[in-house]
């Protein structure tokens, strides 16, 4: 039988070639990620260097859950495409077993091979990862030199790329071994096959509790509830497609005109279990990339917010820019009349404070504080806190009316502002500040270049205002905020850099799985060849088929990712993190773009093989 | 001219292949508006010399032209379109492209060339196959001897120069066979369609106008208007003498 088993594999040799090349790319990514998460462990743990190993080994987790899907799809195109060979094997007295295990050592022999081939791969993988996370936020965290390759990444790559291949061959096995003997008499068309009730019921149980994970975690604002909701949505997804993937690919092919693209898009259509398979693997890694681009502009959106709603151009702080030293250090009134006196500035606010009880409780001159901040009450106003009244940020979280204890008074709620990343104090008027306690004494100096002034005069000219006084810190917002935000996008981008390497990888499984069925349909392409189809319009067909499968996989991974960046966006804004939510539609469209062009990528070899089909081979009957 | 002119001719046609030579100087006129039989024992070259004819295989030497345009001489996708508007073919099976309907079938070269099919040609195509109440199936919905003649259809719809038919009846039983004789033979009666047809069917033979004979990639025999008997005396004569 072992005999047989590598015969067929050479006799099959490219399609034992795609599925191995397409485990291979999934065994290279995980390595690539294992290796710098090495890297980093060799380091010790700064906070960067933890953040970048979890990114690494999520990462690494989301390539074997897709290399697998891609793996598990071509393993069981190749079998049934075999139906026919090992009926013919049954027929000439292989028993089931044999016909299984045959089956079997099949996908563990192109399973090393390709465990080989990716970990040879993975070091390039592994540069280039390095290279994005050196050239973003991460720079200098890691140490410099080689990656490493450890144990247990070679035993991973072995288990990456043997495990799905084994058990993905189970069930095509299996089933191969229930092919009957008469397979091989009969011309066998991979059958549409109705689905089982038993899978629609599962689809659409795992639809139902991917779903309501949605409103649930926004409801508790648990974050962590989205990751197995998301999990259980792609699941019902790939259970639940091929009842919608065939008539999605043709509503999406439907502005095509002409025969070219009506086939094409027919092509698409034609087994929707199969469309559906390979647009899920690409789904995974576009769900993840909208998913990722949605929470990041989100968080930058309300963070250009605050940035938009903040004009103090230089902050002064008594007590450096360490927050808790801050509030513990009152600024010299004299150092306030200096700067009020500068020519060079339009507006200097000063927010007096007291601290008591563990609370922080700050005044500012309504009018003045408005032309520094942009408050943004959502409701009441700052000018009608009266006394008794306090007004709170949004991040507070207490709503007009609910009262707040101060020693043994009570203040009511009057007002609610929008936190800004800068300013979030309880505001009460000035005459109170005395009254809840303490001494009030000017915390810091908001202050606003004058129109027409060069900014770097007026930098000079505050800085020498300020320098008889020990302590106290000048804060240039505009650089702070210019800083701030270049980290973030760094972030961002190694962030989608990852993210997209799934998607790839799922772009991969749509070429296999086209040069896995344009193989299959050799005879239909001799034919259409033969009543005059042109290598062009051949061509054309099947990159029409290939942009068909991208793109059904493209709307539903942005269908998916969308609603979980919603929720996820949702959820943040409650936490610490700034959030909006916003829909990055410029991003949104470059992915539609990006995967059509990718998808015709995609079907390039494939389209080419197409078109080199001999039309007499084709024709000929067998 | 009385005498019709050539719809195909083979001019000293050879094909071969490392260990065998296919088609060995063949030279043959295929008359227009006549169904032209090819005969031979298995591996004769029959289908060689159709798909040469064709245009669908190249020779090694030799010329073969439909009408006057020389095919040797045309590059990849000028025989491409000579093959959708100026051949139409009939295979023994897996005619018919599967996801698309019969009467898709049918007009596809047409759209393939980009052209609008000419209504009223493409219903009497239709009508005369006798599939009017056919055309929305699935190729995998119809009987092999349907298949047949929606790929007939499809093969008269462009109103080619000539068709050929490599053994169209060889996957069909003798009733369904019969009708897609009758019907390629209604063609060239009705039609004037030029019809070169391969067979090992005497019976399809005798269909025929004339019964060109094969053995070992020659010609060896030309009968007009051949009778089944005779037919089969001539594919019997030459084992009879070895
Ligand atoms: N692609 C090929 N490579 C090598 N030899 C070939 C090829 N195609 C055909 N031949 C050989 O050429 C000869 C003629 O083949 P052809 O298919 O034309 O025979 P045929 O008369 O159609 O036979 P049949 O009645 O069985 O269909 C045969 O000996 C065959 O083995
Ligand atoms: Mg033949």
């Amino acid at each position: 039988m072992i005999r047989v088993t590598l015969r067929g594999l050479r006799a099959r040799g490219w399609r034992a070639l795609l599925t191995g090349l397409t485990a291979a790319v999934g065994v290279a990514i995980v390595v690539g990620t294992l290796m710098v998460g090495d890297t980093a462990d060799r380091s010790g743990g700064s906070e960067g260097v933890d953040l970048v190993r979890t990114i690494m080994l999520l990462a690494g987790g989301v390539a074997v859950l897709v290399g697998g899907f891609i793996v598990n799809l071509t393993m069981s195109v190749t079998v049934a495409q075999r139906t026919r060979e090992l009926g013919l094997l049954r027929c000439i007295g292989a028993d089931r077993r044999q016909v299984r295990r045959s089956v079997l050592l099949e996908a563990l022999a192109v399973g090393v091979l390709a465990a080989a081939a990716g970990l040879a791969a993975g070091h390039g993988v592994a540069v280039v990862l390095r290279a994005a996370v050196d050239a973003g936020p991460f720079q200098g965290d890691l140490p410099a030199g080689g990656s490493v390759l450890s144990g247990r990444t070679v035993v991973a790559a072995f288990a990456v790329g043997c495990l799905p291949m084994l058990l993905s061959a189970l069930a095509p096995a299996r089933r191969a071994g229930r092919v009957a003997p008469v397979a091989a008499l009969r011309e066998v068309a991979p059958s549409a096959g109705r689905m089982r009730p038993r899978r629609i019921g599962a689809g659409a149980l795992a639809l139902a509790v991917g779903l309501a994970a949605l409103p649930l975690a926004v409801a508790t604002r648990q974050g962590l509830l989205l990751l197995p909701g998301a999990a259980s949505t792609l699941l019902a997804v790939r259970l639940l497609g091929p009842l919608f993937a065939g008539r999605l690919a043709d509503v999406l092919g439907a502005p095509l005109r002409g025969v070219v693209g009506g086939l094409g898009r027919r092509n698409a259509a034609r087994s929707p279990d199969r469309t559906a398979a390979t647009a899920t693997a690409l789904m995974i890694g576009l769900a993840l990339l909208t998913l990722v681009s949605i929470v990041f502009s989100s968080i930058e959106k309300a963070v250009l917010n605050d940035v938009h709603r903040d004009h103090v151009d230089f902050q002064v702080w008594a007590g450096g820019p360490d927050p808790t030293v801050r509030r513990a250090a009152p600024m010299d009134p004299e150092a306030v009349r200096r700067l009020r006196a500068l020519p060079e500035l339009s507006a200097v606010v000063t927010v007096d404070c007291v601290a008591t009880g563990g609370a922080t409780f700050c005044a500012a001159d309504p009018a003045q504080l408005a032309r520094v901040v942009d408050l943004e009450f959502s409701a009441g106003s700052l000018a009608a806190v009266t006394s008794g009244g306090v007004a709170v940020s949004d991040r507070d979280g207490r709503a007009p009316g609910a009262t707040l204890r101060v020693g043994d008074a009570d203040l009511t709620v009057t007002a609610v502002y929008r936190a800004t990343d800068n300013f979030n104090a309880a505001l009460i008027p000035s005459a109170e500040l005395a009254r809840i306690g303490g001494a009030p004494y000017p915390m810091t100096a908001l202050t606003r270049v004058a129109p027409g002034v060069d900014r770097g005069a007026a930098r000079s000219a505050v800085a020498r205002a300020t320098a008889g006084f020990p302590g106290l810190d000048v804060h240039d917002r505009a650089a702070f905020h210019a800083h701030d935000l270049a980290q973030f996008r760094n972030a961002g981008r190694v962030y989608r850099a990852l993210t997209a390497l799934a998607a790839v990888l799922g772009l991969f499984g749509v070429a296999t799985t086209l040069a896995l069925s344009i193989v299959e349909r050799r005879r239909e392409f001799g034919l259409l060849r033969a009543v005059g189809m042109g290598r062009r319009q051949l061509r054309a067909m099947v990159r029409v088929e290939g942009v068909l499968i991208a793109l059904v996989g493209a709307a539903l991974g942005l269908t998916v990712g969308v609603l979980f960046g919603w929720a996820a966006a949702a959820v943040l804004a409650h936490s610490s993190q700034p959030t909006r939510f916003t829909l990055p539609v410029g991003a949104l469209a470059a992915i539609v773009v990006l995967v059509t062009a990718a998808g015709l990528l995609a079907a390039a070899v494939p389209a080419r093989l197409a078109a080199r089909v001999d039309v007499l081979r084709a024709v000929a009957a067998e | 001219m009385s005498e019709p002119v050539a719809a195909v001719r083979a001019v000293g046609v050879s094909k071969r292949y490392p260990t065998v030579t296919a088609l060995d100087d063949v030279s043959v006129e295929i008359d227009t508006g006549r169904m032209t039989a090819v005969l031979g024992p298995s591996g004769s070259g029959k289908s060689t010399l159709l798909h040469c004819l064709a245009g669908l295989d190249t020779v090694d030497s030799g010329a073969v032209y439909i009408g006057d345009v020389n095919l040797c001489g045309l590059d990849e996708r000028r025989l491409t379109r000579l093959r959708r508007d100026r051949i139409g073919f009939v295979f023994q099976s897996f005619n018919l492209v599967p996801t698309l309907t019969a009467a898709e079938n049918v007009v596809l070269p047409l759209r393939l060339a980009g052209r609008s099919p000419e209504r009223a040609w493409v219903a009497r195509v239709i009508d005369a196959v006798g599939l009017a109440d056919r055309l929305g199936h699935r190729p995998a919905e119809l009987s092999g001897g349907q298949q047949q003649r929606v790929a007939v259809a499809r093969a008269l719809v462009a109103r080619p120069a000539v068709v050929f038919a490599d053994e169209p009846t060889g996957n069909l039983d003798s009733l369904a066979g019969a009708g897609v004789l009758a019907l390629l033979r209604r063609c060239v009666d009705e039609f004037g369609q030029t019809v070169v047809m391969v067979t090992h069917d005497p019976i399809a033979a005798g269909h025929a106008d004339r019964a060109l004979f094969l053995r070992d990639g020659r010609v060896v025999d030309d009968l007009p208007s051949p009778g089944v008997e005779q037919v089969l005396e001539r594919l019997r004569a030459p084992r009879a003498a070895a």
